[in-house]
């Protein structure tokens, strides 16, 4: 059955019972929650033959699976989020461990399913995709990540001019800090840049960085309003969690690969030799084919489940998945150890 | 239970999700001979005549006429104006009997609708008024 591969995606909304679940029973769903985006995702990663492939063509089926699975991602996101704020901020059944579990298993599943799927409606045309999209991000406190990934990160990637482009031997934690303010601003001179276009001034009310600010405040607002100072501090944790995870996949998957200068000011084109990829199947899904990366920057409008797997002959490939080097990333030295032969190895190709 | 909720997916979804960009041959065929009236945000913003050969004739809301040309690039439809050397580069989209021109990767809520499409010429403030 062919669309068994898709109908697979739905491993993306496998979490959200689990977590439902642990904010009326406890901490154990939540284990259960977490070891599924864990362990277990790491066990079917090692022993599920990585996806190198997938060129069978995109049936009806898929691409109607590939709509609805991440309008139904956000908007589990939406619901899940004000619960679990209100419920851990209020309830007070839950023990510090139970409470830690809970906390760890809504932050993982927002900051990589969550994100994955918005990240992928964002990238969509359709207005009800990008519209949830945006609102996911801010949701998150990360409304800006929406211009800034789809009209900075996608421009100048591989690039210096693009701040979310992690440099040779920049540690993670100094990259957050450089792409979470540099993607600010760059993505408010974009839409800055726009309104000119239209003949607007700066800053002129259509510009969406008021709904990103104005939403997030908001939120954060209505956060403060139903579960205090309490609930204010639980959200903006969890939306720091996610923003850390969003960084961690932006700086894994692009670490120290730029395109090559050309004749004049010009760069090489955005070809696969610019992102790294993970071919597990299993944490692949859960992240709608985010981690295809090198198809998805040189055919940034393919839908997920067109996205292919390119072979490791073609496009930089990371050793482990990228749940996996995300924790690397959070040692720099092992990190460097480990990636910067890699990155040498991809740079010194023409 | 299930169906259900697939069902109410499944509609809007189709609904919003049928854009497609138009081909540059698709734009020439819907424009040429027209003048297209397109708002933002459901506010009036402008109007264009289209004339053959790729020419233009653009009206801001309350403003004086420019005249210009498009042409493509990169699978986008570039506008020079005469008042300003720098094209403005735009993908024209439809959905059903929705247009719309959105600038590359912008937030569709900002896209210029177009609201009315006529064979009448453009209503220009002096002093060029017309073709």
């Amino acid at each position: 059955m062919r669309n068994l591969k898709t109908f697979a995606s739905l491993a993306t909304l496998v979490p959200v019972p689990c977590l439902l679940l642990s904010l009326v029973h406890g901490g154990l769903w939540a284990f259960v929650g977490l070891l599924y985006m864990t362990f277990f995702a790491f066990l079917v990663d090692e022993s599920v033959q990585t996806d190198d492939g997938n060129s069978s063509p995109v049936s009806h089926i898929d691409n109607f699976i590939g709509a609805v699975v991440p309008l139904v991602q956000g908007l589990s996101h939406l619901m899940l989020l004000p619960l679990v704020i209100f419920v851990t901020a209020t309830g007070t059944g839950f023990g510090p461990v139970e409470f830690v579990l809970i906390f760890m298993a809504f932050s993982l599943y927002f900051g990589t399913f969550s994100i994955s799927n918005a990240h992928e409606m964002i990238h969509r045309s359709g207005r009800l995709h990008h519209f949830l999209g945006k609102w996911v991000f801010i949701s998150l406190l990360f409304g800006h990540h929406v211009t800034a990934h789809l009209a900075v990160h996608h421009r100048f990637v591989a690039t210096d001019k693009d701040p979310n482009s992690a440099r040779l031997d920049e540690s993670f934690h100094r990259f957050f800090r450089r792409a979470w303010q540099g993607s600010f601003w760059a993505g408010l001179q974009v839409e800055n840049e726009r309104l000119r276009l239209l003949g607007r001034r700066a800053m002129h009310p259509a510009n969406p960085y008021f709904i990103y600010l104005i939403g997030a405040v908001v939120l954060l607002g209505l956060a403060g309003a139903v579960a205090g100072l309490t609930g204010v501090l639980i959200y903006v944790a969890l939306a720091f969690f996610a923003q850390l995870q969003l960084l961690l996949s932006d700086y894994v998957q692009h670490y120290g690969l730029r395109r090559h200068k050309l004749a004049g000011r010009q760069v090489e084109p955005v070809s696969a030799r610019h992102s790294w990829n993970a071919p597990h199947w299993f944490s692949s899904l859960m992240m709608v084919h985010a981690p295809r990366h090198s198809d998805h920057h040189t055919h940034p409008a393919k839908t997920y489940p067109a996205l292919l797997c390119m072979p490791k002959s073609d496009a930089p490939r990371l050793p482990y998945s990228i749940p996996v080097m995300s924790c690397l990333a959070l040692v720099p030295v092992l990190w460097r150890r480990v990636m910067n032969p890699r990155v040498a190895l991809w740079q010194n190709q023409s | 239970m299930l169906r259900i909720f697939f069902i109410l997916i499944f509609f809007p979804t189709i609904a919003f999700s049928q854009e497609q960009s138009m081909t540059p041959d698709e734009f020439e065929a819907y424009s040429e001979g027209k003048t297209l009236f397109f708002s933002q945000r459901n506010q009036a913003y402008g109007v264009e005549q289209y004339l053959k050969g790729r020419k233009s004739i653009w009206s801001f809301a309350n403003g004086t006429c420019v005249r210009g040309n498009w042409y493509e690039e990169k699978g986008l439809i570039c506008f020079v104006y005469e008042n300003n050397d720098r094209p403005q580069c735009w993908t024209f989209l439809k959905n059903g009997e929705r247009y719309s021109a959105r600038l590359p990767d912008a937030d569709p809520a900002n896209d210029l609708v177009v609201i009315g499409r006529t064979d009448g010429p453009i209503a220009c403030k002096g002093p060029d008024v017309g073709v």
